[in-house]
Order: structure tokens, then C-alpha cells, then sequence
């Protein structure tokens, strides 16, 4: 029973922290345009692929 | 607009330099040279702008873009205060298309709408205030379309009426209403977060006969109540408020079923609770709100790519363009008779008429046709279209709402709308329904506090929450409006109301040959004169004539024209005094002299193949060879395949005719037909019995398609067809790298589509309207407790939301069919 006492308080503890969690995901935009997150990747501008190496050589 | 959002160019600010290290304030890239200031504008409803003088955005893009939608939140701000005034602005009207009376159509959203009654309330209390306005009510896509004359009922007056009765509406822009999707998403996420604790906390209270101490299961019921505290006050406010303004206006319907089961609930569960009780229904409560919460959201989200979709083709033209002088200007301010410049690659924003030497244009939105068209000095062009090559500088003739672009969009926009012919009878009904359901759970109540008066409560609560009508109400126009969406996805437009219901019945298909079935190859044109007449004349006078025609055989001569344009001497002047007889050809004056160009048997000649082109000095023959248009084999054989009947009806002569019917495998033909003969054939299969539908382009098919029971035209048909369509397919979207045309194959998709709207239509009633009918009585029996009514209830609006988006999916037409992915194409549009 004290195993309650004390999982319970975590338990709305999470909850809470979960719920805070969600509510700044979809403030800051993560969930506006559900649809379309698998197009997005092709509307970037193409990355250059020579860009990693380059810092991965300056890195050495 | 741009008096009151004038920028401070002359005046001393612009000496001021914009403030480096702030950005533009409406796209936040940094501030450059070209940077302008933002006035504010003496305005009360500005006054958050005014108390921020300094105002600084990039470019004069930003600053069209920040007028508007600044004029845009003025509307949306109002409706908080009680003053409406803001909505009578002039340049929020300037905004708005108008229509041949001089009536401004206006677009508001309003999210509160829900069901047919509220359609009803709204043109009921519309109505009461200015009863010359017309209106019309898009319940699943939660728009209402006005037609008013500002000068006899100001907007504000509306917009009060609408407020007055709990509909807070805003006008319609492109971006979507961020903050109330958000809103949706966080109540269903508490709501189903809550709901699965509030069942943990009430599990040890299940185990009958438990050991639990008496202190232990008070603990736990104590916690479910807590936990259901933030579903009821924060993700079940929606219910509520809905359920006021329904009881206000006397008219209790779904939210009041709805809330009424929460408070009940509720009210049951804290007496219990109180009175050491330990059967408390928290846990049902937030099961019950979680799950209505995600049917609606679910609801919405697919409403909101149907809208989308409609909303799809007002967003084609930029609104933006650039005056010939290269100053950049918002669309809005500009004028007919302006004169416009666009580059290679830029959308035209208006209709106008081409006052440069030549361009090519693709209008593939428009007519279809995804190769560009050449264009010369004085040819009509048209919003929309994009320029391929050349300078195009054109004068406005036509502006937003008039433009044909923004026509066929609202035809579109007006059919999709759900608009039942008994609105109000059906919400007289719904009315009925919610009190016959209060009736019956009281009487239910009464029954079992005579039986068995501790389980009243729960027997009556279960009675509320199953005979719930949601999944009844969202069953048609839910399912109609995805069939719309997905047929808009493919580029196939319903222009009438009822289309889709008529598309059902369809059991034969009429074709039109020349320009449907068949386009006409100028690369193999044969030309034979006689007289004084050359070829290049003969050339020269055939194009004057059938420049701006719409005929596939003016094109093609136009186009053959265009090739060998340079080996000629143009003629100065355009026909004059030009005469279309349909069916048979067009007449005109060219250089004094009178010409007459069409089919052979207008002159006579019966044997002869192509066009005739005859006058004082001669006469010439010309012969196209012609390619079936890609697709037709493949139409032909899906509308077969469908047990549809095949006939081609034409104009043309008796060899083309079986020709081109040998090679698609049609045996029901008729050639040689004038408009009228189209005509009666067509009535002749209606008087039979038969449902026949007419594919078409032209002036000789217009009262052809007038009278059929479905009548198509392909996007590049003139806009005689048009104006009898009732399906408009517009260009396919673009198939990978093919660029071909219009995409005939289509249409046997589109009839495959319209029936499996119907048949998900039918189920989903079927389902509602069963699973209320069969749940009342048991519930009133006492066989379903009140947390599988909500589970139940839930389910069911679920199930018919699902059923409903197993339109967008493409298994009614294969893959090869489909080509590139949908929503990759639609993002290549």
C-alpha cells in the first residue's frame, strides 16, 4: 500500500509532464500539417552534398 | 487599401533608416534596401498597430501581404467586441467578387457550425435581419457563401444576426484556422491522457467482492474524480457551449444530448461519491468525451483537406503582379484596362487581352492542356495560365471574381456545398428526435426507480449516451464531401449540386469525336486549292477567321498557321463581321471579300473529307489526318467494362467517324449530326428510359449536353459547354513526365467513384441509423451500462468517419491509373 502512496503522486506527476509536453509540441507548430510531413523533405532545398565532407575534413 | 496602409515614402520618416536589427515584420527576413515603412492607419480597429509606430517589412510584397491580412484581422477581431462596424470597411469588400447584379460573394467560415439544423438557424436568423440576401450553408466544410448588396444590408447587420445566435464567423483567407485546430488537437489529447487513468484509478472499484478496505476504494474513487476534472472543464467546454446556444435558441439537439449524459454523469457520480458511494462513472465520462472528441477531430481533419481542395483553385492566381512599368502591385488594386507584365514562369492574374507580339502560354488549370499555346498580339488570355516563352504583356479585362478561373471556382465550390432541400424540415426533425430521446431516457428513469431504483441512474445514463445521433449526422454529408475532395484531387470538377447522386444512374455514355475522342495532327496537313487562291492565302484567310474560335479544326488550322507564320505575309486586319453557324461553320469578312469555312456539306460537297474554305476567289480543301487522344482506348474499355454503353455521336464525316470508332471498338455510331440531331438523340435515349451520359466540347454539343442526364466537358471545351456542364474535367494531374493533354481515362474512375460514394453513403446510414435503433431498447433494458454506451457511441461516429475516408483511397482505380502519387502531384500543381 505504501508502493501506492508513492506511484500514485508519480503517476499524475507524468501525466502532467506529458500533458505539458503535448501542449508545447502543438504551440510550436509539430502538429499543423499532419498530411504533408512526409512531402516535406522534398520541398528543401537539395542539401550540398559536399557540405558534411568538407566539415568532417576541417574537423581532422 | 493602399491609401490607408500607405507606406512613408514622401513624408520625413522615410529619412529614418530601418532599425537593423529588426526583421521584416510580416516574413522576419532581414530588413534591406528595399525595406518600407509601414503608417499606421488612423483606424480604431488598428489600435494595437498604432500604439507601434515603427513598422518596418522587406519588400513591397510583404507590405500587399500585411495589408491584407491586417484587413483580414479587423474582420476577425470584431466579433469579439459588439461592434460589427469593421466589417462594412470598403476594402474588405474590395476583396470580395460580385456578381452580374452588382452583389459582392463573400466566403465566412464558421467553426460552430455542426449539423443541418444549424444551416437552418443561420438563414432563419439571416433572414430575419435583410431577407434579400442569399445564402447558402456548407455544413461539412463549415462555410456559409453570401450574396448581399452592401448599399440595402451592411455586412455588419449579418455578421451582428450570425453573432447573435452563437455563430462567430470570419471572413475566409487562405491561411487555415490554426489556433481552433490546435485547440481540438489539445482537448483530445487531455481527454484520452485522462480517460485511460481515470480507468486505472477505477479498476480496483470493478473487482467485485473485492478485499479492498472501504477507505481504500473511497482513495481510488476520489482519484478517478480528479482526473475527470480536466476532461469535463477543459476538453468537454465545446459540448457545453454548443449545447447553450442550441437551448437558447430553443432548438436542443446533439450537444445537448451530449451534455446533458456528462452532467448527469457527473452530478450522480459526486452524490455517490459524497455518500461514500463507491459506483461512480468518472472513468464512462471521459471515456465518453474522449471518444466523441476523436470522431469530431477526425471529422474535421478530413474536412479540412476537402476544403482544401476547394479552396485549391482560387489559390492558383497569385496576388501579386507586376505593372508594365515594373512596379510591383497588389492584385486587388488593380483596375481593368491595366496593363500587366509577366515573366517567363509567372502566373497571369487576370483575363486580359495580349498586347505584346507573341508568347506561349500554358493554361493547363483552365483548359486542360499542359502544351503551351502560341498567342499573338490581340488573342484573349486568361488568369491562371502560366507563360512558357516569350514577353507577355497584357491589358486586364477581367478581375477576380469575374475572371474565368475564379467562375469555375465558385460553380465548383457552390456544388460541393451541402445544401439539402429540406433543411429545415430536417432540422425540425432532429429537434423531435433529441426531445423523444429526453422523453424516453425520463420514462426509462421513472420505470426503473419503480423496479429498481439504484440502478436508475445508470440505465438512464446509458439510454443518453447510446440514442446519441452523431454518427447519423455525419453520415451523408461527411461521405459527400470526401467523394467531392477526391474527385477535385483528380482534377474532375462537379459544377451542380446534385451531380454526384445523378453520376450513379448514369447508364450510357455518349461521345463527342473531334477534340474528345480524337485530336486533329497539323503535322500531316494537306492543303488543295482551287481558283485564284493560294495555299498561304488560304492559310492566312482560314486563321483570320478562326482566331479565338474554340473548334478543334479552328485550332489546328490557327496552330498550322503559326508554324508557317513566317514565310507569310500577315494580313493586317482581323476578320470582321464574323457569323458562327453551329454544325456547319463560321462566316466572316477578310480584306472586303467574303469567306465561308466549315464542313464539306455546307457547300455540298458530300464525298469530301476536312474543311472547306470558300469565297469570290476561290476555294480551298484542307485535310487533317487525326491520333486518338491518349487514354481513349483505355476510357472506352473501363466504361465497357462497367456494363455501360458506348456511342459516339458527331459531326464529322461517315469515314473519320468509323474510323476512329473501328479503332476504339465502338459499334453504335452516328456521323454527319447537326446540334439538333445530337439533341434528339439524346432525348430520344432519355424518353427511353435510359440515363445517358454526354461527353463533350464545342459549340455544336452545347444543347447535346444541355440535355443529357450527366453532361461532361473536357477543360478544353468552349465556354458554351461550360455553361451546360455539370462535370468539368480540367487537366490531369501532371503524370510524371507525360505532359499529354486531357486524360480520358478518367471518366470511367470518375462514375467507378460516385457509386462507391454512394454505396459508403448508404452503408453509413444504414449503420447509424441501425445502431440506434437496436441500442435505445437495450440500453432502456438494462443490458449496456454506461461505459460501453459511450465506448459504443464513439465507435460508431468513428466507424462512420473511416468508412467515409476510404474515398480518398485509390483502389477503385489502379495504380497505373493514378500515375505519380497523389498528394506529390498535388503539391506539383
Amino acid at each position: 500500500m505504501n508502493a501506492m502512496l508513492l506511484l500514485i503522486p508519480i503517476s499524475l506527476l507524468l501525466i502532467a509532464l506529458a500533458i505539458a509536453a503535448f501542449f508545447w509540441a502543438v504551440d510550436h507548430s509539430q502538429f499543423d500539417a499532419l498530411d504533408r510531413a512526409s512531402l516535406e523533405p522534398l520541398d528543401r532545398p537539395e542539401p550540398d552534398p559536399l557540405e558534411p565532407l568538407a566539415k568532417r575534413e576541417s574537423d581532422d | 487599401m493602399d491609401a490607408e496602409f500607405a507606406t512613408h515614402t514622401a513624408d520625413a520618416d522615410a529619412a529614418i533608416a530601418p532599425p537593423a536589427a529588426q526583421p521584416c515584420a510580416h516574413c522576419g527576413e532581414r530588413l534591406g534596401a528595399n525595406s518600407v515603412a509601414f503608417s499606421a492607419p488612423e483606424n480604431r480597429a488598428l489600435d494595437v498597430l498604432a500604439a507601434t509606430p515603427k513598422i518596418w517589412v522587406c519588400c513591397v510584397g510583404c507590405r500587399a501581404a500585411m495589408a491584407f491580412s491586417l484587413s483580414l484581422e479587423i474582420a476577425n477581431a470584431a466579433p469579439t467586441a459588439e461592434d460589427f462596424s469593421a466589417w462594412d470597411q470598403a476594402h474588405l469588400l474590395a476583396e470580395c467578387p460580385r456578381d452580374t447584379q452588382g452583389r459582392y460573394l463573400l466566403c465566412l467560415a464558421i467553426e460552430t457550425i455542426h449539423c443541418p439544423n444549424c444551416a437552418w438557424l443561420i438563414e432563419a436568423s439571416v433572414q430575419r435581419v435583410a431577407p434579400d440576401v442569399e445564402l447558402s450553408v456548407d455544413v461539412p466544410l463549415r462555410l456559409v457563401h453570401l450574396q448581399f448588396d452592401p448599399q440595402r444590408q451592411p455586412l455588419s447587420h449579418i455578421i451582428a444576426a450570425l453573432a447573435a445566435n452563437g455563430y462567430a464567423a470570419r471572413a475566409v483567407s487562405d491561411s487555415r484556422d490554426l489556433s481552433a485546430q490546435r485547440q481540438s488537437l489539445k482537448q483530445l489529447f487531455v481527454a484520452g491522457f485522462c480517460a485511460v487513468q481515470a480507468m486505472m484509478f477505477a479498476e480496483p472499484l470493478y473487482w467485485s467482492g473485492s478485499d479492498l478496505p472501504p477507505q481504500t476504494a473511497q482513495f481510488f474513487a476520489w482519484l478517478s474524480a480528479l482526473i475527470t476534472v480536466p476532461v469535463v472543464s477543459y476538453s468537454a467546454t465545446r459540448f457545453f457551449r454548443g449545447a447553450l446556444t442550441e437551448l437558447r435558441l430553443r432548438r436542443p439537439g446533439m450537444d445537448t444530448l451530449i451534455s446533458l449524459s456528462i452532467t448527469l454523469a457527473l452530478l450522480g457520480s459526486c452524490i455517490g461519491l459524497l455518500l461514500g458511494n463507491t459506483a461512480v462513472y468518472f472513468d464512462a465520462i471521459a471515456m465518453f468525451v474522449f471518444a466523441l472528441l476523436l470522431g469530431r477531430t477526425l471529422e474535421s481533419m478530413l474536412m479540412a483537406r476537402a476544403r482544401a481542395a476547394a479552396m485549391r483553385l482560387r489559390g492558383t492566381v497569385p496576388s501579386l503582379a507586376t505593372l508594365e512599368n515594373g512596379a510591383s502591385c497588389a492584385v486587388h488594386d488593380l483596375k481593368i484596362g491595366d496593363c500587366l507584365r509577366a515573366a517567363v514562369g509567372e502566373i497571369l492574374v487576370a483575363d486580359g487581352i495580349l498586347q505584346s507580339a507573341q508568347c506561349s502560354l500554358s493554361a493547363a488549370m483552365l483548359d486542360g492542356e499542359f502544351a503551351p499555346k502560341p498567342r499573338i498580339q490581340g488573342d484573349q488570355v486568361y488568369a491562371g495560365s502560366s507563360v512558357r516563352s516569350g514577353e507577355c504583356v497584357y491589358r486586364v479585362q477581367a478581375l477576380g471574381a469575374d475572371t474565368q478561373i475564379a467562375q469555375i471556382a465558385r460553380l465548383s465550390n457552390r456544388a460541393a456545398a451541402y445544401r439539402a432541400p429540406n433543411a429545415a424540415q430536417q432540422a425540425q426533425m432532429a429537434t423531435r428526435f433529441t426531445l423523444f430521446v429526453l422523453l424516453f431516457a425520463l420514462a426509462t428513469a421513472a420505470f426503473w426507480c419503480w423496479l429498481a431504483p439504484e440502478r436508475a441512474l445508470s440505465i438512464t445514463l446509458s439510454v443518453l449516451t447510446v440514442a446519441c445521433p452523431c454518427a447519423l449526422g455525419l453520415a451523408l454529408p461527411l461521405t459527400r464531401a470526401v467523394a467531392h475532395a477526391r474527385l477535385q484531387r483528380m482534377g474532375v470538377i462537379l459544377l451542380k449540386p446534385d451531380v454526384l447522386e445523378r453520376l450513379n444512374r448514369v447508364d450510357c455514355v455518349l461521345l463527342d469525336k473531334t477534340g474528345t475522342l480524337t485530336a486533329l495532327e497539323i503535322e500531316h496537313m494537306r492543303v488543295s486549292t482551287s481558283g485564284a487562291l493560294s495555299v498561304a492565302e488560304a492559310l492566312v484567310i482560314a486563321e483570320k477567321l478562326e482566331r479565338g474560335q474554340s473548334h478543334p479544326w479552328g485550332q489546328a488550322l490557327c496552330s498550322a498557321y503559326s508554324q508557317q507564320a513566317q514565310s507569310t505575309a500577315p494580313l493586317a486586319a482581323p476578320a470582321s463581321e464574323i457569323d458562327l453557324h453551329p454544325g456547319l461553320g463560321i462566316c466572316g469578312m477578310v480584306a472586303q471579300q467574303r469567306w465561308r469555312l466549315g464542313a464539306p456539306h455546307w457547300f455540298g460537297l458530300a464525298d469530301a473529307d476536312g474543311v472547306v474554305l470558300d469565297g469570290p476567289s476561290g476555294r480551298a480543301v484542307f485535310t487533317l489526318s487525326e491520333r486518338l487522344q491518349p487514354g481513349a482506348e483505355l476510357c472506352v474499355a473501363g466504361l465497357r467494362a462497367q456494363g455501360l454503353g458506348v456511342a459516339i455521336l458527331s459531326g464529322d464525316s461517315r469515314a473519320r467517324v468509323e474510323n476512329a470508332a473501328a479503332r476504339l471498338g465502338i459499334t453504335e455510331l452516328s456521323y454527319r449530326q447537326s446540334p439538333e440531331q445530337k439533341r434528339a438523340a439524346v432525348q430520344a435515349l432519355s424518353s427511353a428510359g435510359r440515363y445517358p451520359m454526354m461527353l463533350g466540347d464545342g459549340v455544336n454539343d452545347a444543347i447535346a449536353l444541355a440535355s443529357a442526364h450527366v453532361a461532361v466537358s473536357l477543360g478544353a471545351a468552349s465556354a458554351l459547354a461550360h455553361a451546360h456542364a455539370d462535370v468539368l474535367m480540367l487537366a490531369a494531374p501532371s503524370h510524371g513526365n507525360r505532359s499529354d493533354g486531357t486524360d480520358l481515362q478518367r471518366l470511367p474512375q470518375v462514375l467507378a467513384i460516385a457509386r462507391r460514394a454512394s454505396r459508403i453513403a448508404r452503408q453509413n446510414v444504414y449503420w447509424a441509423q441501425g445502431y440506434n435503433l437496436a441500442a435505445i431498447p437495450l440500453a432502456a433494458m438494462g443490458f449496456i451500462g454506461p461505459g460501453w454506451a459511450a465506448l459504443g457511441m464513439g465507435l460508431s461516429s468513428l466507424l462512420v468517419t473511416l468508412n467515409a475516408a476510404r474515398l480518398w483511397r485509390d483502389d477503385s482505380v489502379t495504380r497505373s491509373d493514378m500515375g505519380a502519387p497523389a498528394e506529390l502531384v498535388e503539391r506539383a500543381a
